[in-house]
Parts: C-alpha cells; sequence; structure tokens
C-alpha cells in the first residue's frame, strides 16, 4: 500500500498585473504541511510546475475551499489536498486503486474521474452514481483500472470546477509504452473567473452576450466593404441581422473574465516544463475548462498526435490542434534547439491565451507569439442551407476550403423533433457538415498543419465488430439570448431518461442545431466516432460537434446503471445540455 | 526482448487482430529510445528518420457499420420518468432569477429651457419561459410627475425571441387615473430591433397603443449609440389628460453610451418629441408647443 500527502507552495506575492495575464506568482494561497515527495514519483519525469504528483494504489484526497488570487484580486477556490490543478494521480493499468476522498467543506461534492471504464456507483455524479460526498463525509471510491493513458477528474457537483475541481490522471499501460518517450509533462488547461461562477451563470441568463467582447462593430462594415464592396458587406451583415444572431458568438464566458492557466500557472507566470535537447517529450494535454476551447501551437516545433482521450492513434505529425472542453490529447515533441518553446493556447474566440514554456533549464522565457484575428462563422456554420442563399452568402463560403459544396460532405436534415420548434431552440440546421477533417471556424487554411478528427484513428480499431441495430438521434438545441441549452429543446428537468439496452451496440446521431461547438461526453462507456461513410474512425469520450455538423458514433452498452451524458460546456450543462442514460 | 520485424500490437480491447498490420520497425527513433517496446508507426507521422513499410489500414469492410440514418431510429427516450429508474439527480436548469433594468434615468434639457427628469426601467422576476413584469416610464419636472405609467405584465416565452405580454396598465400624472388591461408582445425582431408593442382596453371603451423599437449601434465593444422610437395612439380623445383621438405623441432619440461594465454606463443623447392632431392642438391651446427638441444625459444600468 502505497500513501502519500500532496505538495503544495504558499507564494502570497500579489503585484498587480495586466488582468488577463494574470499575476506571475498566482495561485492557491494555502500552505499545507509537512508534505512528502514520493519516491516513486519522482522516477517519472515529474513536470517542473507546482503540480504535484501522487502515485500508486491508495489515494487520500482532500477536498477543501480556500483563499486563492491568479489576478491580484483575491478570491476563493475548490480544491484538492491544496492544489488547484488537483495533484496529477498516477495509476497502474490493473491495479485496483482505493481513493478516500474527504469533503471538508460545508457543501456536498463529488468526483467524477472523466473517461474511466468503471463501475457505474464508482463514476462520481451526485444523484446517478450516489448520492454525493456530504460535508465532513469520506466517500471511499475503488475500482479497477482497465485502461491506461491520459484521463482527468473533476467534481460533478454544479461549478465547483470552475473554481478549480479537476487534475490530470496519467495511467500506465501494463505493457511498457507504445510510444517511448524520454520525459513527460502533464499540461492542464483551464480558465479562472474571480467572479462567482453562480453569478457568472445568472448573468449570463440575464444577458446571453453577457461576455461577449467581440462583436463586430458598425465601423468595421466599412473596413469590410473596403476589402469587398459596401454592397456586399452590408448583405452580409444584414443577413446576421435578420437571423438576430452574431457571428461572433464563439464562446459564452471570455477573456473579458476568465484568466486562461496553464497547469494553473497564469500566462504571466508560465509554468515551465523542462527538456534536454533531443529529447522526446511527451506532453499529455488535458483541457479542463469550464468553457474554452483552446487552439494549441508550439510555435518551432512539430507536434506528434499519438494519443486522444487517452487512446493510442497512429502517430500523426501537426502544427497546430484544437481541444474541445474535457478532450485529452498526447503529442511527442523533440525539441532540438537550446531555446525556450511556448506552449501557446488561445482561447478560441482569442479573447485572452494560455502559456508554458518548454526550456533547457529554468530562467528562460519562450516569446508570446500574437494572437490570431478573431474568427467568424460562416453560413455554412449556421447550417443554412446554400442552395437557397444568394451569390453573397456563397461568397461568404470562400474561406472555407474544406467544406465541399458539391455536397459530398453534407447532409440535409430532413427531421427535427417537434419540441426543437419552441422557445427552447433558435435554430433548425437545414443542411448539416458530415465532414471530420474541417478545423472549424478560426483555423481552416490558417497555413498551419492543424489536427482534425479525420486524423485519428484509433489503433486497434473499434472494440466491437459487431453492427449497430438502432440510432438514437439527438439535436444539440439552444437559445443563446434566453440562455436555454437542451437536447432536442427538452431541457434536463423536463425529459426522461435514454434508455440503452444492456448489450447492445448502438449508434448515436448527433446534430448540432446552434451556432456553438459543443464537448459531448458519455460516462461509462466509449464513443467510437466513425465517418460519414460509417467507419470506424476513433475513441473518444467527448465528441466534439462543430456547429451545423452531424457526427455519430457508435456504443457499446455494456455498462449496466446510470450514467451521465452531458455537454461539457459546465454552463450548457447546468442549464440543461443533459441526460440520464440508463443502462438496463 | 521483441525481435526488431515481427512486433505485434498490443491489443488492449480490440477483438480483430488479424486485420491489423505487423508492423516492420527499421531505423526508427521509437527503437533508439526504448528497444524492447511494443510499438507502431504510421508512415504519415511526418517524423524524421521514420520510415517504415507497414499496413495500418484497418480492414474496411469489417469496421464499416451500415449507412447513418439506415437503422431504426428514436430520441431514445425511456417510458418512463427519472423515479422509476432511481435517478435521483434533480437539475436546477430553470432557475428563479430577478432583473432589474433601468434603461434611461436622464435628465432632459429642452430647447426653451425647461428641465425635466425622464425614465424607463422594467423589473422581471421568473423563470426560463414565463416571467412576471413590470414595466414603467414616464416624466417629471420640479418634482412633478407630468406623465408617466406602470405597468404588471405575465410575460410568457412563445418562439425564441418572443414573449406574449398581458396584464395591467396604471397612469401616473396629472389628470384622472386610468387603467387599462394590456395586451401585447415584446421581443426582438429580425435585423436586432428590440420591440415592444401593447394594445390597452380601459373602461368605457377607452383603447391605446403604444409601441417602442431601439436598436444598438456598436463603434466600440463599449461605445454603443441606440436609436430609439416611442409611439402612443389613442381609439378617442381623453381630454382630462390631454389626450386626442388617433396617434397622440413620438419621440426619437439617440443616445450614446459608454458601458464602463456590461451592467452600468452613462450616456448622453438628444430627443425629439412630439405630439399630433388632435393631441397637438390641445397642447398648443394650453401654451405649449407641439413638439421639442431635448438633450439628454443619463445612466443605464441592472442588476
Amino acid at each position: 500500500m502505497k500513501r502519500h500527502a500532496s505538495i503544495s507552495l504558499a507564494v502570497p506575492d500579489l503585484p498587480r498585473r495586466r488582468f488577463v495575464q494574470g499575476l506571475a506568482a498566482g495561485g492557491v494561497l494555502l500552505g499545507m504541511s509537512p508534505f512528502i515527495k514520493p519516491a516513486w514519483a519522482s522516477g517519472v519525469n515529474a513536470a517542473t510546475g507546482r503540480t504535484p504528483i501522487l502515485a500508486g494504489t491508495e489515494f487520500d484526497l482532500v477536498i477543501a475551499e480556500a483563499p486563492v488570487n491568479f489576478t491580484g484580486k483575491p478570491a476563493i477556490g475548490t480544491i484538492i489536498n491544496g492544489q488547484m490543478p488537483a495533484p496529477t494521480l498516477y495509476w497502474r493499468e490493473g491495479d485496483t486503486v482505493t481513493l478516500n476522498v474527504t469533503n471538508r467543506m460545508n457543501v456536498s461534492t463529488s468526483i467524477h474521474w472523466h473517461g474511466m471504464i468503471l463501475p457505474a456507483d464508482m463514476d462520481g455524479v451526485p444523484g446517478l452514481s450516489y448520492p454525493g460526498i456530504a460535508p465532513g463525509k469520506t466517500f471511499q471510491y475503488r475500482f479497477k483500472v482497465q485502461q491506461s493513458g491520459t484521463f482527468w477528474y473533476h467534481s460533478h457537483t454544479r461549478f465547483q470546477e470552475q473554481t478549480g475541481l479537476y487534475g490530470a490522471i496519467v495511467i500506465e499501460p501494463r505493457e511498457p509504452e507504445r510510444f517511448p518517450s524520454d520525459r513527460e509533462h502533464v499540461v492542464v488547461l483551464s480558465d479562472w473567473t474571480d467572479t462567482d461562477p453562480e453569478q457568472v451563470f445568472d448573468n449570463l441568463k440575464k444577458m446571453g452576450s453577457y461576455y461577449s467582447r467581440t462583436e463586430l462593430t458598425t465601423p468595421e462594415i466599412f473596413k469590410q466593404a473596403g476589402m469587398e464592396g459596401f454592397a456586399k458587406a452590408w448583405k452580409e451583415r444584414m443577413v446576421w441581422n435578420r437571423m438576430r444572431m452574431s457571428p461572433r458568438d464563439l464562446s459564452d464566458v471570455t477573456g473579458y473574465t476568465y484568466t486562461y492557466l496553464t497547469n494553473g500557472v497564469t500566462p504571466e507566470g508560465r509554468w515551465t516544463g523542462l527538456f534536454s535537447r533531443g529529447e522526446k517529450v511527451r506532453l499529455r494535454f488535458v483541457n479542463a475548462s469550464s468553457m474554452t476551447y483552446f487552439d494549441v501551437r508550439i510555435p518551432g516545433l512539430k507536434m506528434t498526435v499519438v494519443a486522444a482521450d487517452g487512446q493510442d492513434v497512429e502517430p500523426v505529425s501537426i502544427d497546430e490542434f484544437r481541444i474541445a472542453v474535457a478532450e485529452t490529447l498526447d503529442v511527442i515533441v523533440s525539441p532540438s534547439d537550446d531555446r525556450a518553446y511556448t506552449i501557446f493556447a488561445q482561447a478560441i474566440d482569442r479573447t485572452g491565451y494560455a502559456a508554458g514554456t518548454l526550456a533547457p533549464r529554468e530562467g528562460m522565457r519562450g516569446e508570446i507569439p500574437p494572437m490570431d484575428p478573431v474568427p467568424s462563422l460562416s453560413m455554412a456554420d449556421m447550417g443554412m442551407d446554400m442552395s437557397k442563399m444568394d451569390g453573397m452568402a456563397a461568397g461568404g463560403m470562400a474561406a472555407m476550403p474544406g467544406m465541399d459544396m458539391g455536397g459530398s460532405q453534407t447532409v440535409p436534415i430532413q427531421h427535427h423533433y417537434a419540441t426543437e420548434y419552441g422557445p427552447m431552440n433558435t435554430k433548425r440546421t437545414a443542411v448539416a457538415s458530415t465532414a471530420l477533417d474541417d478545423p472549424g471556424a478560426g483555423l481552416r487554411d490558417n497555413g498551419r498543419r492543424v489536427l482534425t478528427y479525420a486524423d485519428l484513428h484509433t489503433i486497434g480499431g473499434p472494440l466491437d465488430p459487431r453492427e449497430p441495430t438502432r440510432e438514437i438521434e439527438l439535436h444539440l438545441t439552444g437559445n443563446m439570448e434566453r440562455y436555454l441549452w437542451s437536447f432536442n429543446g427538452v431541457p434536463y428537468s423536463e425529459a426522461k431518461p435514454i434508455l440503452f439496452h444492456y448489450g447492445e451496440r448502438l449508434r448515436i446521431v448527433l446534430v448540432n442545431d446552434t451556432m456553438m461547438n459543443h464537448p459531448i461526453h458519455l460516462h461509462g462507456m466509449w464513443s467510437e466516432v466513425e465517418t460519414a461513410q460509417a467507419q470506424f474512425q476513433v475513441r473518444k469520450h467527448t465528441v466534439n460537434v462543430r456547429p451545423a455538423q452531424r457526427i455519430s458514433y457508435l456504443v457499446n452498452a455494456d455498462a449496466r446503471g446510470r450514467w451521465a451524458y452531458h455537454c461539457h460546456m459546465l454552463y450548457h450543462m447546468d442549464a440543461g445540455m443533459f441526460r440520464a442514460v440508463v443502462v438496463a | 526482448m521483441m525481435s526488431m520485424n515481427t512486433i505485434t500490437i498490443r491489443l488492449r480491447h480490440a477483438l480483430r487482430p488479424a486485420t491489423l498490420g505487423l508492423v516492420l520497425l527499421s531505423n526508427s527513433p521509437w527503437v533508439l529510445a526504448q528497444t524492447d517496446a511494443p510499438m507502431m508507426m504510421n508512415q504519415d507521422a511526418g517524423m524524421g528518420g521514420m520510415s517504415m513499410p507497414m499496413d495500418m489500414t484497418h480492414d474496411k469492410e469489417m469496421s464499416k457499420a451500415p449507412p447513418i440514418g439506415s437503422l431504426p431510429s428514436s430520441d431514445g427516450a425511456a417510458p418512463k420518468g427519472y423515479d422509476a429508474y432511481g435517478v435521483a439527480l434533480r437539475m436546477h436548469d430553470d432557475p428563479l432569477l430577478a432583473k432589474v433594468q433601468i434603461d434611461n434615468l436622464e435628465s432632459a434639457h429642452s430647447s426653451d429651457g425647461t428641465n425635466s427628469q425622464q425614465w424607463d426601467g422594467r423589473l422581471w422576476v421568473g423563470h426560463n419561459l414565463n416571467k412576471l413584469w413590470f414595466r414603467t416610464e414616464g416624466s417629471s419636472s420640479k418634482g412633478r410627475i407630468g406623465e408617466g405609467d406602470v405597468e404588471a405584465l405575465w410575460g410568457h416565452a412563445v418562439s425564441p425571441f418572443w414573449n406574449l405580454m398581458a396584464g395591467m396598465r396604471h397612469d401616473l400624472g396629472t389628470g384622472p387615473t386610468r387603467n387599462w388591461a394590456a395586451f401585447g408582445f415584446q421581443g426582438i425582431a429580425p435585423y436586432e430591433f428590440e420591440f415592444e408593442t401593447t394594445a390597452y382596453v380601459g373602461p368605457s371603451g377607452r383603447t391605446a397603443l403604444r409601441l417602442k423599437t431601439s436598436q444598438d449601434w456598436l463603434f466600440t465593444q463599449n461605445l454603443i449609440l441606440t436609436p430609439e422610437l416611442d409611439m402612443n395612439a389613442y381609439g378617442r380623445a381623453d381630454s382630462q389628460r390631454d389626450r386626442g383621438a388617433g396617434v397622440s405623441d413620438a419621440s426619437l432619440s439617440f443616445r450614446l453610451r459608454y458601458e464602463f461594465s456590461r451592467q452600468f454606463a452613462p450616456y448622453v443623447g438628444i430627443q425629439w418629441a412630439g405630439k399630433f392632431g388632435e393631441t397637438a392642438n390641445m397642447a398648443r391651446a394650453a401654451g405649449a408647443k407641439s413638439s421639442e427638441t431635448r438633450v439628454v444625459a443619463g445612466v443605464r444600468f441592472w442588476f
């Protein structure tokens, strides 16, 4: 039995910095001592950042509220063992792990092991797996680790994830790593706000565009007119205005309130991971954000993607990837120069970024590249039927080489549920993109090799050769104006559970009616994404669905019990974009 | 230690080992890094030094499922509700919220030198689709309310952008008190017009109609110009309140605000207000002008 306390650093140094940059020495202001550095852990190429690692088969995790400071303004975080992010948990495939989670807060809490295949009562979703962990109580999780790779864990109670209750899980495979590296770093990306998340949610409910700071302005129409003529610019703007929508509606919560963190460190503080020249460095990216998609690149380095959502994939070399909320991605880089490299993670709406440094020694800093222009959604992102649009809208398509307007990568959506026509849902996708090779608005045609799902091939193919026997079609619906989110126009509170028959293999078809990306996460079972031609593509625990995209995946209903199924955008989830799945 | 050319693939869950290609490794940096590991590489990995003849192609036939849309389809909903399946989770996806929104709270200085105060605000309490609204607008000068009203309405969302409004209105200010039943719509019209229209019916057959519309023009994310058009009409004259039949009055205003935050914005603006027809005659008879231009300054806020 191994039992380790965690590490904590108290650095109460509070100079005011530019807000989005955050404090150089921000973070948890709580000192917990004494601590023991795990001997086992030091054998792993531990990060030089401050996130400690815990390894073994038995863990004590203590959840408490603690003062934190990332921006110069003191706030309260919900943290584990005095750490934010929570300690990285190192497990071994095949081990049975025991986790004693103690709640030292005065509200209920929970921990969900994201992407783990485990019994339903160990999944950590209050009201589905168990009642949650009451104040002062300890819940013991115990399950066999049946997989390996990069995963993460987080609270599944209200907005505790937003206030810091998340950490990475790294599971060492039973067999040696398929893609060995000389060193590895966990890179947990997240978003922090000083505002109480209950207040953030209320703000959004009262004004959907509350945090939107990149709206197209009136003068910009003249700028646009200079490029493409006034008539066209005006017409295009009018199309959006007629729909009462904004082509800049990329994120609900933005850098207007968020400070973006790398392993809990602000861009100003700049988390640093070390390498030795010539080493193969594995970076285990986890997007532990509540609401932020990141576009990640390391200028000067090619990244070889070797795993997605903890599942080994055929290696693919890229310059940049978009990581949806709750996804994980493992890449290997080989920095060969004696210089600092910047891990640059722009928020999808370009209102800020997380940044870290890869350097051959401490004290070095990479340069921060300029952020890309703010992307605008196209009419195709809106799921408009282009055949019914005039030349203007088609002109808007010029910037979308990924889309085949001949129709081979689009499909008309003939059927919408009656419940999608009410006030819960603003629009219905008429023509959906089925393209897996579209990197999405803001990354199309940017001159860099950008990862898409079409590049991800899970090694070993699907888990089960059986054909699916039925389909469950769900439409992702929402109303930005009223801040309502749901499946099929029906929020969780008004829905019934989704029933999977134990032992069946079924297909889930998702159609995104909204103009936002949604990372859809099924607990307890894998989501095996397929191409539009129904061919296996990649095994995921969280599937991103672009605006106006149709995507499908196969699920083996091999895990009895009650499971959560939801959009992993935290405020979308709590607004009702959630279903209970019952496997019986 | 495995031999270099027959490295088998570790299959954690895969059920079709035969469909996977064997990997031949040569000169791989991976091998240099750790020669005893089972591994497989893809040719298009694009990493220097990796050139491995290999067949990573999965068996297309085996992994190809029936076409999407060809299978029996449903929304997957269980026949019974949460309780039947032991689902205890209840989400607060329809919270009770309240919002106080003061669009205009301003001081107006008219071209003839008179000063007045004007307000236009609303409050709602309620859930996603059903809210109780209070709306009020009016003006006062020298501490006395000239004209104005308060409304209490039930607002029900009938479409993504529109609410049906039903309730009552109570007139304030000079003249006898008038009460009205109110019925109308409120929402966002195409082209992003904030739009409000309400029909009123009073005792003894009085009728009235009010229309308000505005739009936000962003100069920057913080500097916003809001043109607004307001109009009132009455079914028949009400001389005690100086209202004629027909369109009685209208105003067009332009307010330029600076949002120090989303919730607080001071502004300056200009307003043209006019009375028409019979109402204009009544005003002139009382020695007042039938139209005037005002400079306004005030604050807009909500919480």
